[in-house]
């Protein structure tokens, strides 16, 4: 009986920790969220955790109360939560093990405090004293080493549209980084996915409900559901915190204070603790803006205001509203870059150095990838595990958008002595550069991909989407994108929601001459490996009394095919604009008329972005020599310039 | 003043040794001209993209033709693996032809071939052992900072620091480089003296040589900074020339050309009097 009193008491203590939790507003919080504001989305996972952090040792005590909504038709009666940081714990988990994932070829000799873990030490169901059974499971590569999913088996099922609270308390120890997450030199620590946090509850595409719960697996990164998220961490007073959400400080003692964050509607939560970053901070309409930086960097912090304040004007007018108060953005030290290029929610990281010249603008086109992650990832919370085209390409097709209304559309990437690179042309390349037989489907799970990761899921994307928006107009296109976004926002949509709503968008465009061939499209180039480049094989002009016999022959190599316009140039100075559907391999044109031909060229808008090779789309028959006496002379001046100045030293 | 006046000597009396090495130079230069020309033809064949090229840079004509036509740059970078090194030899049998016409006070076509029949082969040597020793020098210097780059990456506080080590080494690079050519050049002067063993020559006199160098310093140094001052000119503008406009600076450059060797033989003068006179 004392026995039981005494459980029962330790009970009561137990979850009125947990109660202490909840929001106090009592501190110098400067969060304008409020914690009962308007839903935006159905917040299904919520989550109130209390850390404390123990900066010595990069790690974190924590209690988290989570509360999770069953919105599916089942009782539930196990969870599975992502305990990403234990696959930086040794050299068996899945992602270090085939030497693919990043920071791989850094496990050799790591002393023992360079490694990682997470650990959740009790699992309480609300009312239930016993804790919870847990176990490590291995849904995706079935490695028994891998203890990435951590799988617990509740006491109660929880049954349809029921609340489940359930109470844990958990360690987090950061490794040196691998990936974005870990500790570098000088008490840097980036906490990403460090925390015990629950997957989706989903049907699949056979209608079967079930987790979806991917083991941590190289080149993955989130899955979640939207919720709320309540972050109270104790930390050295002294240090700059910055994170998802909005911030408010409380003094504690002397040295420690509580940093409480609050974020709302957002997938996820990832912070950034450090001694040695400074903050600027701004507002944008109802946006407030902190940008954290290394002092050596104040040189260009301007560069990320201008990016990330252009990004939120640019994305609110042609995809949809910014709904969140808040957004920091971290240009992190250079012994802390492996944190860097990452995008989470109403968090971005981006990367640089001293002295970046200002002409080289891959500071800012960072900033824009990562921030236009906020719609495709964060808003849009597509499945990156499995669809990452779904984020990753739909942020550089916009990245290389902002980039160019920013900057300019001949040189937004890069512009040194007026040799000019676009960030759509620096795209396409990428995508044109794969090498024959080294690709995969863009459609394919992440894991999945062997050939060139970003080329094909980032650049491939982008350049289908560029296409697309030539083939469609802009306008229509940014129409269809806000359907898009309007339909999904704060949910998970799979590919087929985006490529059905494309697939009826173009069906509704009579004068798209794509629209016929649409679907055999799209199905090759989002899954299937095939390329295409149009060409010009030859062009023969028979004349007789006065009357030219024109004869076009186009071709296609690859089996992506698309329809494309022929421009027909006559030495009358009248053009022709015709249209080949592209659907055969080879194809010929007859024209007659009463002038020669100047010249032919596919697609002479460059609407066909799919193309690799632009350079064979066009003839010319009477081809200048201009522009080659031109770059011969410029080569000649090099070579000549380079040995007489050699001269002078042999 | 006394480069003005050795310049004025130069250009009147050793003119034809001006002319001499200047087609030097361009018998190098010019060849590889014409053969681009031709590359680009087969690069580009009866397309609009060579109509294009005529206007500004275009990142797309270009990347596709070095995405999709690599066989065709094989051959160009063939091209260059001979053209440099001949071009280099002949740079340097040069420099043999006019130090013999300088200590023979000649100004023959004649004295300048036989300088480089008597020395031609010396003078390479002496090129191959600097640039085999410019080679290592560079090794030791930044094998250094690119070896331990992604250490100071990582364990250093403060990028700038970064920065400026690898522009210290640079300057450390660069006194070195000079160092090492001007002892090339003043060893090449004592051949015209003491005709026997190469080596042995180059390791007396350091008094001399040292002399030399800084003697040397503000002439090689003009030079180098006419080729900067040109290249910098050259980029800032070239990117949106018209062909003609190509061909003008071309032509210009030139001119620059032939006022760089003409600088260039004064140095030597300068450095053999020093050398001969004292020694
Ligand atoms: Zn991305």
């Amino acid at each position: 009986m004392v026995l039981l009193i005494l459980r029962a008491m330790r009970l009561i203590i137990f979850f009125m920790s947990f109660f202490s939790l909840l929001p106090s507003f009592a501190d110098t919080s400067t969060c304008r969220e409020k914690s009962d504001a308007h839903a935006l989305s159905l917040r299904t996972t919520n989550y109130v955790m209390e850390l404390d952090l123990d900066e010595s040792k990069h790690q974190v005590q924590g209690k988290s109360t989570i509360t999770w909504v069953n919105r599916s038709p089942d009782a539930v009666s196990t969870l599975r939560l992502y305990m990403y940081l234990n696959a930086f714990s040794n050299r068996k988990s899945s992602y270090l093990r085939n030497g693919r994932g990043i920071g791989s070829d850094q496990v050799d000799d790591r002393p023992a405090e360079d490694w990682g873990w997470v650990k959740v030490s009790q699992a309480h169901q609300e009312k239930v004293e016993e804790p919870l059974k847990q176990s490590y499971v291995s849904p995706t590569d079935g490695n028994p080493e891998d203890q990435t999913v951590l799988e617990i088996a509740l006491w109660e099922p929880v049954d349809a549209g029921d609340t489940l609270r359930l109470e844990l308390e958990f360690e987090s120890k950061l490794p040196r980084i691998f990936g974005r997450s870990g500790f570098a030199e000088f008490s840097f620590m980036h906490w990403v996915h460090w925390y015990p946090k629950l997957g989706v509850y989903e049907e699949d595409l056979d209608g079967t409900w079930g987790w979806n719960c991917h083991q941590f697996l190289p080149q993955m990164e989130f899955y979640g559901n939207h919720g709320n998220y309540e972050v109270l961490i104790n930390a050295p007073s002294h240090w700059t915190l910055g994170g998802s959400g909005c911030m408010g400080v409380s003094v504690l003692d002397d040295s420690r204070s509580r940093f409480h964050f609050v974020a709302h509607d957002v997938i996820d939560f990832a912070w950034v603790a450090s001694p040695h970053l400074q903050v600027i901070e701004e507002q944008w309409n109802d946006v407030h803006l902190r940008y954290l930086y290394p002092s050596s960097h104040a040189g260009h912090a301007d560069r990320l205001v201008q990016a990330a304040t252009f990004g939120l004007e640019y994305m609110t007018q042609y995809v949809g509203d910014y709904p969140y108060t808040t957004l920091t953005v971290l240009d992190p030290p250079v012994y802390g870059l492996r944190s860097g290029f990452m995008e989470y929610p109403t968090y971005i990281t981006g990367g640089s150095f001293y002295a970046w010249p200002r002409q080289i603008r891959t500071i800012e086109s960072l900033v824009l990838h990562e921030f236009a992650h906020q719609y495709f990832m964060q808003l849009l919370a597509n499945n990156e595990k499995e669809e990452a085209w779904l984020d990753e390409g739909f942020a550089t097709y916009y990245e290389d958008r902002i980039m160019e209304a920013m900057l300019g559309e001949r040189s937004s990437l890069f512009d040194v002595f007026g040799y000019h690179v676009s960030n759509s042309a620096f795209t396409r390349n990428e995508y044109v550069s794969i090498a024959e037989g080294k690709t995969d489907p863009i459609g394919t799970k992440s894991w999945e991909i062997e050939g060139p990761y970003k080329a094909i899921i980032y650049s491939k994307t982008a350049t289908f989407l560029k296409t697309l928006e030539c083939y469609m107009g802009r306008q229509d296109f940014d129409a269809m994108m806000r359907r898009y976004f309007e339909a999904h926002k704060f949910t998970n949509p799979r590919g087929e929601d985006f490529l059905n709503l494309l697939r009826a968008t173009l069906k509704t465009q009579d004068d798209n001459i794509l629209s016929p061939h649409a679907d055999a499209f799209i199905d090759e180039a989002i899954f299937g490996t095939s390329t295409c480049d149009y060409l010009i094989k030859d062009v023969k002009q028979d004349g007789q009394g006065g009357i030219f016999d024109h004869t076009i022959r186009l071709e296609r190599r690859g089996d992506l095919s698309i329809p494309v316009e022929v421009a027909v140039k006559f030495e009358d100075g009248v053009d022709q604009l015709l249209v080949w559907d592209g659907q055969e391999q080879a194809h010929e044109m007859h024209l007659s008329g009463p002038h020669r031909i100047l010249s032919v060229e596919i697609d002479p808008h460059r609407k066909n972005q799919m193309d690799i090779n632009f350079n064979n789309n066009s003839f010319a028959a009477r081809p200048g020599k201009l522009g080659r006496a031109k770059y011969a002379g410029k080569l000649a001046f090099w070579f000549q310039q380079i040995t007489n100045t050699l001269a002078v030293l042999l | 003043m006394r480069y003005v006046q050795s310049m004025k000597k130069v250009f009147g009396v050793h003119r034809k040794v001006v002319w001499i090495c200047y087609v030097v130079l361009l018998i190098v230069s010019i060849p590889l001209a014409f053969l681009l020309y031709d590359l680009f033809a087969k690069v580009w064949e009866d397309s609009l993209s060579v109509e294009r090229l005529i206007g500004e840079f275009d990142y797309t004509i270009w990347r596709d033709a070095l995405n999709q036509e690599q066989e065709t740059w094989k051959s160009l970078w063939k091209m260059l693996a001979v053209l440099f090194p001949i071009g280099l030899m002949l740079m340097s049998l040069s420099s043999a032809g006019v130090y013999y016409c300088l200590d023979k006070k000649s100004v023959r076509v004649g004295d300048f071939l036989k300088g480089i029949r008597t020395l031609g082969w010396r003078y390479l040597a002496i090129a191959l052992v600097m640039i085999c020793l410019l080679a290592l020098w560079s090794l030791a210097i930044w094998t250094y900072y690119l070896s331990h780059l992604f250490e100071f990456l990582e364990f250093w506080k403060d990028d700038r620091y970064i920065v400026w080590l690898g522009a210290g080494l640079l300057a450390i690079w660069g006194v070195g480089a000079y160092v090492l050519f001007m002892i090339g050049n003043v060893a090449k002067v004592e051949q015209l003296q003491c005709r026997g063993n190469v080596l042995r020559s180059f390791f007396t006199g350091w008094r001399n040589k040292w002399n030399a160098c800084i003697r040397l310093a503000p002439s090689i140094l003009l030079i180098i900074s006419i080729g900067i001052a040109i290249t910098v000119l050259y980029l800032g503008l070239s990117s949106t020339f018209k062909p003609s406009a190509v061909l003008v600076l071309l032509l210009f450059q030139q001119l620059v050309t032939w006022g760089k060797v003409g600088l260039r033989i004064s140095a030597y003068e300068t450095v053999r009097s020093f050398v001969v006179g004292t020694s």
